[in-house]
């Protein structure tokens, strides 16, 4: 009787454990192809964006008419970018491609430049021409890669998934391993020299040294009074010092300090800068609990703060409402004109105007006293460049920071149109139409776009 | 005769208790397919539309997006570690040699612990995230332009290491 009884428990217990292994092992299945179908679509996308833009490219070489050109090479920018969007979405657990994408995002960069320049009626060069002859050769190289893959991926029906199993046994890449040639094309395209041109991925900006960081390096120990003179400024209430100084080794080198507030919960880090000693950053994450200030009273502490550090002629340019804090951001102005690269931040406790965060790595990049031209349009043309539909609502002088790295002298033109608010900024010499941003406006504040 | 009738309704207990826990299993793992899982956030905290004027567009849903990588993988660290997390992210969405998108930057496959492991879906505690996200869409970046961060108490790619290191906060080392 009994071991009928336990015969029965095993048995059921064993059919549990059968039904419930298949039933995981589907579901696995299920799982594991939607996401298959995922890797595969993107690998032939891959493939097949890559051989458009190297086609488009041929045919951007082949063309005798300047305005055509700039319709292959818009098409380039887009197809170039889309193959970037699809190797970054490829499960390559082991092997690093960010050489690979990075050509495929400055090729399509520069393809955009080229058609910004002649859109602007600037002629392409010889040195353009080379260096989208040598885009093409690579592009070839790179889709002849891709094709091998693609051949032995369809003949061993191989599966991305699997590779993902396999990860708690990293094994180098073998030679005959079908996704290889990811590998020699990132060794090729490694080697590449750096391109220098007008777009924002351009390897010049990234040697960029700040401008506006003056003076002379100071110490560690001087550097931390700056932090407190600082913190005396931007606070009401002490704080107690914890922690020693870092060292951060960024684009701007600095030394950076921890404080505890006293009565607040939340540490502040200020970063102050080696070379100088300014402020950099800080950061007070202490809770706000009520809002007692309005925008008007925290805009004018933030200005008086700013003067005290010394920062003159600063003036507020846009503002938004982050929880109960206030983030305020002023620009450098010079003989009326908006410098916009120099821009501070600051952030505003709405509840007793503290200075609850300091940002200024804009400014310390960017900020020098500029020999300002004489503009070659007077505010009447300039306006009469803006599209008609457009009614015109102000007009002031502003510098405005390129995506190129380089700086504009524009007319910033606030206008509406369909109810919509926009600021155009028209080139003060050459009277180009250098960008348009749509203002949206959001109960919290304005953003421009 | 009554020993043999508890026994049967021992066993028809067990039985049914074995059924309907595997259906169970089979419903619910299905259920958490992650193609039907694509639920919003649906905390109710205050909107941050946030502005330099250059930069990326901000909305509400990047926001969502950031807060929830920030608290899963800047989880226990210092406020202006998850300020450098959201940064890092941010930075990445404007290199070459990343997705062009705060999305696909974060799917990006294999880039984030949190996302290869589920975490991200089950993180609670998002309050100062949200606000870590915030300050890093206002432009403020502790890691001067990092693309990389990672924990150097445990075992992580050699390749990693090749980095510049910028700087050190709580338990991440920030590089380029």
């Amino acid at each position: 009787m009994r071991n009928w009884f336990y015969g029965i428990m095993g048995l059921l217990l064993l059919t549990w454990v059968v039904s419930y292994g298949y039933i995981e092992r589907t579901n696995r299945e299920v799982m594991a192809n939607a996401l298959e179908a995922d890797y595969q679509r993107e690998f032939y996308n891959l493939v097949s964006h890559v051989e458009q833009t190297r086609v488009l490219l041929g045919k951007s070489l082949a063309s005798g008419s300047p305005r055509h050109n700039i319709l292959y090479l818009t098409e380039i920018w887009n197809r170039a970018s889309d193959a970037s969007v699809s190797l970054a979405q490829l499960p390559l657990t082991d092997i690093n491609t960010s050489a690979s994408r990075k050509f495929l995002t400055q090729l399509g960069d520069y393809a955009y430049s080229l058609a910004h320049a002649e859109a602007n009626g600037r002629e392409l060069t010889e040195q353009d021409y080379q260096n989208l002859e040598d885009f093409y050769d690579e592009l070839g190289k790179f889709s002849e890669d891709l094709h091998e893959m693609a051949s032995r991926v369809y003949d061993d029906n191989y599966r991305f998934t699997d590779s993902m199993l396999r990860r708690g046994m990293r094994t180098a890449i073998a030679a005959n391993d079908h996704l290889s040639n990811f590998v020699d094309i990132e060794r090729r395209l490694q080697g590449l020299p750096s391109l220098i041109y007008d777009g924002p991925f351009s390897d010049h900006l990234e040697l960029i040294e700040p401008r506006g960081l003056t003076g002379s390096q100071i110490s560690q120990a001087s550097a931390e009074s700056k932090a407190k003179e600082f913190l005396e400024k931007s606070r009401k209430q002490g704080y107690v010092e914890v922690g020693s100084a870092d060292q951060v080794n960024g684009k701007i080198k600095a030394y950076s300090f921890t404080f505890d507030p006293q009565n607040s919960g939340g540490l502040i880090t200020i970063d102050i800068s080696k070379k100088g000693g300014h402020p950099i950053t800080m950061l007070n994450s202490r809770p706000v609990e009520n809002v007692v200030l309005s925008q008007e009273e925290a805009s004018r502490k933030g200005k008086e703060f700013l003067e005290s550090l010394g920062y003159k002629n600063m003036v507020e340019t846009y503002t938004v409402r982050q929880q109960n804090s206030q983030v305020i951001s002023y620009a450098y102005q010079q003989d009326e004109v908006i410098i916009y690269p120099d821009l501070i931040k600051l952030k505003i406790a709405l509840d007793n105007g503290e200075i609850i965060g300091f940002e200024s790595f804009g400014y310390l990049m960017a900020h020098h006293e500029r020999e300002l031209p004489e503009p070659e349009l007077t505010p009447e043309e300039a306006k009469a460049k803006v599209n008609s539909r457009v009614q015109v609502e102000g007009i002031r002088k502003a510098v405005i920071p390129m995506l190129n790295g380089k700086e504009a002298f524009t007319y910033e033109i606030n206008g509406k149109l369909n109810g919509e608010q926009y600021l155009i900024y028209i080139n003060a010499l050459t009277g180009d139409e250098e960008n348009i941003l749509q203002v949206v406006s959001q109960p919290e504040g304005k953003l421009a776009i | 005769m009554e020993k043999q009738s508890f026994k049967l309704t021992a066993i028809g207990i067990i039985v049914a208790a074995l059924i309907v826990t595997t259906l169970y299993l089979g419903v619910e793992n299905l259920a958490n397919n992650p193609a039907k899982k694509s639920r919003t956030s649906v905390e109710n905290l205050e909107t941050a539309p946030v502005q330099t004027g250059w930069e990326l567009v901000r909305r509400e849903d990047e926001v969502n997006l950031l807060t929830r990588v920030i608290a899963a993988e800047a989880m226990g660290e210092p406020y202006e570690g998850q300020v450098a997390v959201a940064a890092v992210l941010l930075n990445r969405v404007r290199h070459a040699s990343f997705p062009n998108t705060i999305s696909s930057v974060i799917y990006q496959p294999h880039a984030f612990e949190s996302v290869s492991n589920g975490l991200i879906w089950r993180v609670t505690n998002l309050a100062s995230a949200r606000k870590a996200a915030m300050d890093a869409l206002n432009g403020w970046d502790p890691t001067y332009g990092c693309l990389y961060f990672w924990n150097p108490y445990k075992p992580v790619s050699k390749w990693i290491w090749t980095r510049r290191i910028v700087r050190q906060i709580g338990n991440h080392v920030f590089g380029i």
